[in-house]
């Protein structure tokens, strides 16, 4: 037995001590795999470099990489970090486990959209819109702030992603660092109030609109722009945008450099090829439409650059601290949200289950008592 | 215990796999090798509405699965009808179509969307909502509320259509080693209530050992309730894990591993145990049109519907007749074929390795007959597999970089060499040995830290991937061998021993003869539980990797739905091709599923 375990250790041993490719990059990457190979594919190409890439799903949210960066700290095995939002990359950040980079291609890239001290660059972003089927409402009816969102005419008419992960979570923080702890509450009551169907993403949202089961939702512009693409009739409006109005939420990609990377130089030819114009064109293009974070790049005509946009004023840091601060009391109000169960007793359910288990028990116990007395 | 060395290495085996990892994750939760958690809000009342929901939802789907599963098997095993052979082929089918896939597919047919929705709503009236409790019927609810308020029928249906053949399998298993004399008697005497009063009270164990396995697993199915927003507490630890707290997320799946074992420890009692031997299974009897309307249609329900669904979406089957664009779009689409590719390798790799794992420790463990045992091996089923998953790389990257205390590899390693002498028998003499296992797994350990070996483990290569897969379904497949490790004529291989034939003879000559038709459905088994997998592995797959379930869940989000039920079908074929290769290539003596 011992002699085939010896020869498995013995082949492991030296394939492990076989030569590696000379120049590699290894990077986890939680944008779509539909959009991001094909930009990571082109830099190989342009420069030779091998890239090992590892991608999450969607519906992990990028948990599965961060906690792998997590559990991977004292032996990071990522080179590079291409996140599709911001929220754990500040994080992250905190965490200790990036190492400062600034990038020469971050030159244009506007100040609000990069870390200060260079740990993180943004890049092709996106925005949390109104989405809104033009088959059951007309463009002039609406909203154009958030605080509309509860006026009691749009009540039973609004879907909105639970705010436990993703984008949505990030637009929470960034209320909560911008408002304030009461304002937010108040609205996040009024919006209950006024029954909004509560999804399990921001694709849900833009697809319960596109089928018309409520007029118009909170999303984000990639989830309406594929949508429109397969045909349905919906589209994005852009809150905020009117004079005084507070903007939209613009939550850029971000790229980043982990601590203790082992291809450090392929990481930094990575990054800058991720922040240049050409990358974030082909962004723009893809059915995730992100909008560019570079000036002057051409885009097709659904996109909208941010620069054209007025966006909503908060940092990520003070978005992420919120977030670590009521991130428990989201998770608190929102984890039955919307499914049915939100006024169940947890205790009577349990009662019930309790009943089930204690007479099947009490059936194997008489069982095995009349067999004994037998 | 038996000689040799194969069952200490065995038994190192499965700690190292499953055991000591765990041990690692748990213990830096609960403060002793890590930082601790401060809360897992284990004992909040949102959590305990969450626990019912998902005791609700799998003793719903473990009832379906019965529903469906029981009849099928009766059917199949104790009838002959035109067909026979061909349904009893695809029987199996069902459980190749991953549960994520399941939901999709059942998502086209009554889904707000779905067509058979729209017929119910168009034709009487009735409004479903597969998410809501209760499928949304509202008069239901009336009636149901507020207790029955956590029932969600949807998920525990999808899912009772991708697991029932499990409960047919058990069922099938169970009615090979009925007495047939016995019951041919009973017939020929014209007993009345045959199936009521002799072959279901002898089946008992066998539908409550697969409604078990099922309720187990769907306990832990996270791509059911994660596309259907199924308020469940694996829901939960995915959302714990988001707010990157790993060891939450991991004590919050102790309550679904501890409901697991009470529930299998219950339903252990009933199992039926010792040796069948030399009994011969009732003859099937003639049955006619309607016996084999009613196997189309339990398999029509279970893998008809949804295939046919996906069929609609993807094509050919499509309102656009004859459409098959999505499927050549999907193959334009970068990385597909390497994602196919990457997958199989894994799916091989894992069956094989689970059969290669199972096989010696079942041996092993052949005499030991402990209701305990089983349910806390079993139950790991029920662990969410982003539990497993985290589970490994914090131990083997804790590993790698040396960062791991040097007591809890010493300790683990007494631990588990304590956890091989208890399962092999407990006897005095065998201390010795074992605590030379322990000795050389501690020392193995230590010796591990920071090593190539454990280097090679966690950054290059799919070891990671396999070693979960091992965590994960192990105790399934060692199950299978076990099960006929117990039919096994002892009194042969005590005659073998007798006539001085060492331990490898015996496993040639008489035991590997037995034993075909479960390693070939082990591997089966294996290959289908491999390449199905998704919530673990999508966390272990090392850079480079790929795997083509993954990108399903992917394209899912963008909702080209066509091309999504495109690639669905694909990894449907892909998935059957192995099963229907191995069962056409092996003898028709080795059927065992």
């Amino acid at each position: 037995m011992l002699q085939p375990l010896r020869r498995v250790a013995f082949l492991l041993l030296l394939a492990s001590v076989l030569p590696a490719q000379d120049r590699e990059v290894v990077v986890y990457v939680s944008h779509d795999q539909e959009h991001s190979q094909v930009i990571l594919e082109l830099f190989e190409e342009r420069t030779g470099i091998k890239v090992k890439a590892n991608y999450d799903t969607e519906d992990n949210k990028t948990v599965g990489l961060v906690t792998r960066i997590i559990e991977e700290k004292d032996s990071p095995v990522a080179d590079v970090f291409w996140n599709n939002e911001c929220g754990h990359t500040v994080r992250l950040k905190n965490m200790g486990l990036l190492q400062p980079y600034q990038s020469p291609a971050a030159a244009n890239i506007p100040a609000e959209f990069k870390d200060p001290e260079h740990y993180w660059t943004g890049f092709g972003a996106r925005s949390r819109v109104i989405v809104w089927n033009r088959d059951l409402i007309s463009e002039a009816e609406l909203p154009q702030t958030l605080d509309e969102l509860v006026d009691p005419k749009w009540k039973g008419r609004i879907t909105i992603a639970k705010p436990l992960t993703g984008t949505t979570r990030t637009q929470l923080g960034a209320l909560y660092a911008s408002w304030g702890e009461e304002r937010t509450e108040k609205w996040l009551d009024a919006l209950a109030d006024n029954e909004v169907l509560w999804e399990r993403g921001n694709g849900p949202v833009a697809q319960a609109v596109a089928e018309g089961v409520r007029p118009i939702g909170l999303t984000d512009t990639d989830d309406v722009n594929g949508r429109r693409v397969d045909g349905f009739p919906i589209d994005a409006h852009y809150l905020g945008q009117k004079e005084g109005g507070e903007g939209c939420l613009v939550i850029p990609n971000s790229v980043m450099m982990i601590r203790g990377a082992r291809n450090e130089d392929a990481a930094k030819q990575l990054i800058d090829f991720l922040l240049t114009p050409e990358v974030e064109k082909l962004l723009a293009e893809g059915r995730a439409a992100q909008m560019p974070l570079n000036p002057g790049v051409d885009v097709p005509a659904h996109v909208r650059p941010v620069g054209d946009l007025k966006a909503f004023k908060v940092s990520f840091e003070d978005t992420g601290a919120m977030l670590e601060k009521y991130g428990q009391a989201l998770e608190k109000r929102f984890t039955l949200a919307g499914t049915g169960s939100e006024g169940a007793s947890g205790n009577s359910s349990l009662i019930i289950l309790g009943g089930i288990v204690g007479a099947l028990v009490g059936a194997v116990v008489v069982r095995s008592m009349r067999k004994k007395t037998a | 215990m038996r000689r040799g060395g194969g069952e200490g290495a065995t038994a190192v085996v499965l700690g190292l796999v499953a055991l000591v990892p765990l041990a690692w994750i748990f213990s830096r939760a609960l403060g002793i090798t890590g930082p601790g958690v401060d809360q897992a809000d284990l004992g909040g009342t949102e959590t305990s509405i969450l626990l019912a929901n998902s005791i609700w939802l799998a003793l719903f789907t473990a009832l379906f699965a019965v529903l469906l599963g029981l009849p099928l098997a009766l059917l199949l095993n104790l009838r002959r009808f035109p067909g026979r052979k061909l349904l009893g082929w695809l029987y199996f089918l069902p459980l190749v179509i991953p549960p994520h896939i399941h939901t999709i597919a059942w998502a086209r047919a009554i889904g707000n969307q779905g067509w058979i929705t729209a017929w119910l709503k168009d034709s009487f009236g009735i409004t479903l909502d597969m998410r809501a409790p209760l499928m949304g019927v509202e008069s239901a609810q009336h009636w149901a509320y507020p207790l029955l308020s956590s029932i969600y029928l949807g998920p525990a249906w999808v899912m009772a259509c991708a697991y029932f053949p499990l409960v047919a399998l058990s069922v099938s298993a169970g009615i090979r080693d009925l007495d047939g004399d016995g019951i041919e008697a009973a017939r020929i005497a014209r007993r009345k209530g045959l199936l009521k009063r002799i072959i279901l009270p002898q089946l008992r164990g066998r539908i409550l050992s697969g409604a078990a396995f099922v309720f187990i697993l769907a306990l832990a199915t996270y791509p059911v309730v994660s596309l259907m927003n199924t308020p469940t507490l694996i829901q939960k630890v995915f959302i714990v894990f988001s707010q990157t707290s790993p060891d939450g997320g991991a004590l919050l799946g102790l309550p679904l591993v501890l409901t697991a074992a009470i529930a299998l420890f219950v339903i252990g009692r009933f199992e039926p145990r010792g040796q069948r031997v030399g009994v011969r299974p009732p003859a099937p009897q003639p049955g006619g049109g309607l016996v084999m309307c009613g196997v189309i249609g339990i398999l029509g329900f279970g893998a008809g519907l949804p295939f046919v669904s996906l069929l609609i979406e993807a094509g050919p089957l499509s309102l656009e007749a004859g459409k098959l664009d999505n499927y050549q779009s999907v193959f334009r689409r970068g990385g597909i074929a390497e994602a196919f590719g990457d997958s199989l390798l894994m799916g091989i790799s894992g069956a094989i390795l689970l059969v290669a794992v199972a096989w010696p420790l079942a041996r092993l463990a052949r005499k030991r007959e402990s209701y305990a045992f089983e349910a806390i091996g079993l139950s790991v089923l029920a662990l969410p597999p982003v539990v497993v998953a985290v589970a490994l790389v914090g131990f083997w990257g804790s590993i790698k970089a040396e960062t791991m205390p040097l007591a809890f590899p010493l300790v683990m390693a007494v631990s588990v060499a304590l956890f091989g002498w208890l399962v092999s028998g407990r006897r005095s003499q065998d201390l010795l040995r074992w605590s030379g296992v322990a000795v050389g797994l501690g020392v193995g350990l230590v010796l591990l830290r920071g090593s190539e070996i454990a280097r090679y483990v966690y950054e290059e290569s799919m070891t990671l991937v396999l070693l979960g897969f091992l965590a994960r379904f192990l105790p399934f497949v060692l199950r299978l061998f076990r099960n006929a490790y117990r039919t096994l004529d002892e009194d042969q291989i005590d005659a073998a021993r007798l006539a001085r034939r060492g331990s490898f003879a015996r496993l040639v000559r008489i035991e590997f003869p037995h034993l075909r038709p479960v390693v070939f459905g082990g591997l089966v088994m294996g290959w289908v539980l491999a390449f199905t997998e998704l919530a673990a592995s999508i966390m272990l797959m090392r850079p480079g990797w790929a795997s083509v379930q993954a990108r399903i869940f992917n394209m899912v989000h963008y909702r080209s739905i066509g091309e999504v039920a495109a690639l669905c079908v694909m990894v449907i074929l892909f998935a059957v091709l192995p099963v229907v290769l191995l069962r056409t290539l092996v003898p028709r003596k080795w059927e065992v599923l």
